[in-house]
């Protein structure tokens, strides 16, 4: 992290108030910009760890995120643990006392992180997970559960992990809700349109 | 304004019985909705963390179908009802965004002006149906049926969406099971999420807030759960066997629909309680001997 005196390029709040510069100020207004994240309103009050369910399982919890990125500390932020395990609850952003959308930060993060830092991520299951759900989509215009957790188990556990849910699947099957049968929309060729169409406007 | 049903991808695979006991108490009341025509996925709360254009763009598919029909979306799924409502706030905030999903959607003939209401399923059936409607046709109150309300997270949460509930004590969920007659006990974890984003990531660490659920319904005396969302429902019922408990006792989750059909008097066949993983048919014998 470069300290450095006065006015900040990007003219951002939080890069002024802690000095964050270069690479760590774009990173942080990157955030800034998409989410309407007002970090630089956090109080580290904790009311967001406190309520997290997932806190305890967490290597950094929502609050020291939240520090972390005030001092645009980038790589600890996209290293974590954390990001991985946000159940997208909103709980901490019920109870935020200043309005923070946490829940939309953690989801600003893990996006940084799966389309430009992959080799930070902690949980390469959850890459995994997040690609599979996006591609199972655009395959049948809704999620197939059973396709897509296949897949999902095969990529990250191979055959025989996906063969320990083997009674699982039965069972689900039995009861008629896995069926061999594929559900799919109607208008799959031009649903599959916004893929490409959102991956152009996006580049 | 006129309603459509968007079953959501949960509905049409583990979360079965919640479709088909809703279609079922519907039909029951005389409540036709028809489907968004060809629906699609709304991208979950999963599509926010790869693309925010994507995350956008799928809900807003969903929104325009339903806005050709001149109609208001019910959704049964939290995440969806999550996703399609958090979507048309942010596109009716932001005109510059609005344009932009405008602009995917024109490659599908389809565009978004903002017109749709987006609406849980529990607010329709308490303020659209009404009480007094479902009460007048209760004919087997479950009079003594100790069950406690489980709202998850995304039904309620944030208060930006939920237009109809209470986002730190929800009742509507409440005042429903009130209706069958059954008693609704207080406890703390109405809206304690149950970690079902990551049963597939990570699974033991979900188990862990499902199985802090399951022991505090037991504490407080439950016979039941009764929810309604069909990733509490899987993985509070379909992985309640995963869950290392002291106890032995298994705790029936209802889907809300399920337990209203039954003070309806509808069948158990067409509320598919034989889908539910944990069986009901044991708790319920004192109320149906047959």
């Amino acid at each position: 992290m470069t300290v450095m005196q006065g006015q900040t390029k990007a003219g951002n709040p939080l890069a002024e108030v802690y000095r964050v510069s270069g690479e760590d100020e774009e990173f942080l207004q990157k955030i800034i910009d998409v989410e309407g994240v007002k970090a630089h309103a956090c109080l580290s009050c904790g009311s967001c760890s406190g309520s997290c369910p997932l806190s305890f399982s967490m290597d950094y919890t929502p609050r020291q995120i939240m520090r972390f990125l005030q001092l645009g500390m980038k790589e600890k932020v996209l290293s974590s643990s954390t990001i991985w395990l946000c159940a997208s609850c909103y709980g901490c952003t019920v109870l935020c006392p200043r309005e923070i959308k946490i829940t939309d930060v953690m989801g600003a993060l893990k996006r940084i992180a799966i389309n430009e830092y992959k080799d930070l991520i902690a949980s390469k299951s959850s890459y995994t997970y997040y690609n599979t759900f996006m591609k199972s989509i655009e395959k049948n215009g809704i999620i197939d559960e059973k396709s897509f957790f296949i897949t999902y188990q095969l990529k990250t556990r191979g055959l025989l992990g996906l063969l320990n849910y083997a009674p699982f699947g039965y069972s689900l099957f039995r009861k008629g809700k896995i069926s061999l049968r594929t559900h799919k929309i109607r208008q799959l060729d031009s649903f599959r349109m916004i893929f490409r169409k959102t991956g152009q406007m996006e580049q | 304004m006129k309603s459509a049903y968007f079953p959501g991808c949960s509905l049409l695979g583990t979360a079965k019985e919640y479709d088909l006991s809703n279609r079922a108490v519907f039909r029951e009341l005389g409540v036709e909705l028809p489907e968004v025509e060809d629906w699609s996925c709304c991208g979950s709360t999963a599509t926010p963390s790869y693309s925010r254009l994507l995350s956008l763009v799928l809900p807003a598919r969903n929104l325009a179908l339903a806005e050709r029909m001149g109609s208001s979306i019910v959704a049964p799924c939290a995440a969806c009802f999550n996703r399609l409502a958090m979507t048309n706030l942010s596109l009716r905030e932001d005109g510059e965004m609005r344009d932009r999903v405008n602009e995917v959607l024109s490659t599908l003939n389809l565009n978004y002006n903002g017109k749709v209401e987006v609406r849980h399923l529990l607010d329709f059936y308490l303020n659209e149906i009404d009480l007094e409607t479902l009460s007048k046709h209760v004919v087997k109150p479950l009079d003594g049926l100790r069950a406690v309300p489980y709202y998850g997270c995304l039904t309620v949460r944030p208060k930006t969406i939920n237009t109809f509930d209470d986002t730190l004590n929800p009742s509507s969920l409440d005042q429903l099971i009130d209706v069958t007659g059954a008693e609704c006990l207080e406890w703390m974890n109405k809206t304690k999420c149950c970690g079902a984003s990551l049963i597939i990531t990570k699974e033991d660490v979900a188990l862990k807030l499902t199985k802090g659920l399951l022991l505090d319904a037991e504490r407080v005396g439950a016979q039941c759960i009764v929810v309604a969302c069909p990733f509490c429902h899987f993985n509070l019922d379909a992985k309640q066997g995963d869950v290392k408990r002291m106890s032995k006792k298994e705790i029936p989750i209802l889907y809300f629909t399920q337990l209203l059909g039954l003070a309806l008097g509808i069948d158990w066949k067409e509320l598919a309680l034989d889908k539910n993983s944990v069986s009901p048919f044991g708790m319920l014998r004192k109320w149906f001997p047959e």
